[in-house]
């Protein structure tokens, strides 16, 4: 029980939203970094990536309740 | 003066066959035409505005050579060479019968596309070609080999139709065959002028050298006549093509318009049936995530304000700015609405300039480029927060190979 408690202390829930494919949410276990979930995710490098709005590194580490923005490079018409 | 062997009126005393194409009047098949040096000559006024400059080019070179010149046509190509106190110029003519008996072409007509290097107009090239005919003269070529003149002691024949050239091409066409025919008829010119031998041979050398001037610069205005005309051809060209080219993206940026709000209806249909799905399965509501999310939405530093009415989500924004190329330019503040049924308008209140809100928004309509379908999808999903996070970063973001205007044109941060 008291093991259950303490993975769940552990877990980090973090909204992924892929622009024009799926809006999903991730879990992984702390410590969690930005790099962690695109390489999870399988993002390809040409692509533009934010959380809660703002462009951070890689090696940011996410928290519960992030937002993940993973757009295209973008090119307007 | 006189002349022997010849009773053939002048172009003044001829009739004038009807009218030309151009409308001026036509120049009839036979004359003559007299053109004196010195205080007896007639002034230019009096001859027929349909010859063109041969008049003022004859006086000229008469004038120079202080010699007299008969100019003469006639209808059947045969004019007898002439004696007197002139030289005569025989126009498109032989000094033997081209045609015998009304019927055998003695001396059958050729064409001449070009003469002197000038391109001969279409509708007169007809030519008498070089020949050995008892009576022929003796034969002068241009620079390029062509037959183009016969000269008869005294009498120059030009073997094409000269009156056919249009007005500027005459007088060079005339100048040309005069510098070529004078030289061969220097004994008969030495008689007739009272300058001397050498004279009049230095007097031919610099009537050449001003034909050679005269046509360099004639060459010169119309190649910068032909250069504006591709020019012209070109800016028409360009603003046709542009014209379509505008009018084919704006029926595309419709389609695409159109394309999104099904994309944006599809996604909510499907989102709709994963929601009943996910109802069914116990799955709970999204509804206090979405709330979440708008809370998140007025905490972002770009968002002023945010409005909820008649269907669609208005964004204000601070006043934003985009790099580009090292600089930074003021873009202005924004207003965002966005439609829940899939349409996008942004204006920028601020710094708009004319109907360019920014360098991808025209009127209002955003040309999103890569993220349309992105954007319409998420849309569909009610994901509105992260629609105005991308819309932000479009707002911030220009791509120079597809701008409606440079963002040069907006303020430079700094300046």
């Amino acid at each position: 029980m008291t093991t259950d408690l303490l993975e769940r202390e552990r877990a980090v829930a973090v909204k992924v939203v892929m622009m024009g494919k799926n809006v999903t949410t991730f879990h992984g276990k702390e410590p969690l970094s930005l790099g962690d979930v695109l390489a999870e995710m399988g993002t390809t490098g040409n692509t533009e990536v934010r959380v809660n709005g703002v462009t951070v590194d890689k090696t940011h580490r996410l928290t519960s309740g992030d937002m993940v923005l993973v757009v295209p490079k973008i090119r307007g018409g | 003066m006189s002349a022997e062997g010849t009773n053939v009126p002048s172009l003044s005393e001829a009739p004038l066959q009807g009218n030309s194409p151009d409308g001026g009047p036509r120049i009839p098949s036979e004359f003559s035409l007299i053109v004196e040096c010195g205080k007896g000559a007639s002034p230019l006024s009096a001859y027929s505005s349909a010859l063109g400059p041969i008049p003022e080019v004859l006086t000229h070179y008469a004038d120079r050579l202080r010699v007299p010149f008969w100019f003469l046509g006639r209808k059947n190509g045969y004019s007898r060479s002439l004696r007197g106190e002139a030289i005569f110029l025989h126009h498109f003519a032989l000094p033997t019968p081209p045609v015998l008996f009304g019927i055998w072409p003695r001396v059958p007509p050729t064409r001449l596309p070009f003469a002197f290097g000038y391109p001969i107009a279409p509708a007169a090239q007809q030519a008498f070609p070089p020949g050995a005919q008892i009576g022929r003269g003796h034969l002068l070529r241009d620079q390029e080999g062509q037959g183009v003149a016969e000269t008869v002691t005294g009498n120059i024949y030009f073997l094409f139709n000269l009156l056919g050239q249009d007005g500027e091409l005459r007088c060079f066409l005339l100048r040309r065959l005069l510098d070529l025919g004078l030289p061969q008829v220097l004994k008969e010119l030495s008689t007739l002028s009272p300058l001397g031998l050498e004279p009049l041979q230095d007097t031919l050398e610099t009537l050449r050298r001003e034909t050679e001037e005269a046509a360099t610069t004639w060459s010169r205005q119309r190649q910068a006549r032909v250069q504006q005309a591709y020019l012209q051809e070109c800016r028409s060209r360009v603003h046709g093509e542009t014209a379509f080219l505008e009018q084919e993206m704006q029926f595309i940026e419709d389609n695409l318009e159109e394309y999104a709000r099904r994309i944006t209806g599809e996604t909510r249909r499907l989102s709709a049936y994963q929601r009943r799905l996910n109802t069914l399965r116990g799955t709970p509501s999204q509804h206090e995530q979405h709330l979440k999310d708008l809370a998140e939405l007025k905490e972002l530093p770009e968002v002023r304000e945010v409005q909820i009415q008649d269907g669609r989500i208005t964004v204000f924004t601070t006043p934003l700015r985009a790099e580009f190329d090292g600089r930074e330019f003021h873009l202005g503040s924004y207003r965002m609405e966005i439609s829940f049924a899939g349409d996008i308008r942004i204006h920028n209140l601020t710094d708009a300039l004319g109907a360019y809100d920014h360098p991808h928004i025209y009127q209002g309509r955003p040309c999103l480029g890569n993220i349309r379908e992105g954007i319409a999808k998420m849309i569909g999903e009610y994901q509105i927060v992260v629609t105005v996070y991308v819309l932000l970063d479009f707002l911030k973001t220009v791509n120079t190979k597809d701008w409606r205007i440079p963002i040069a044109y907006w303020q430079e941060v700094g300046s």
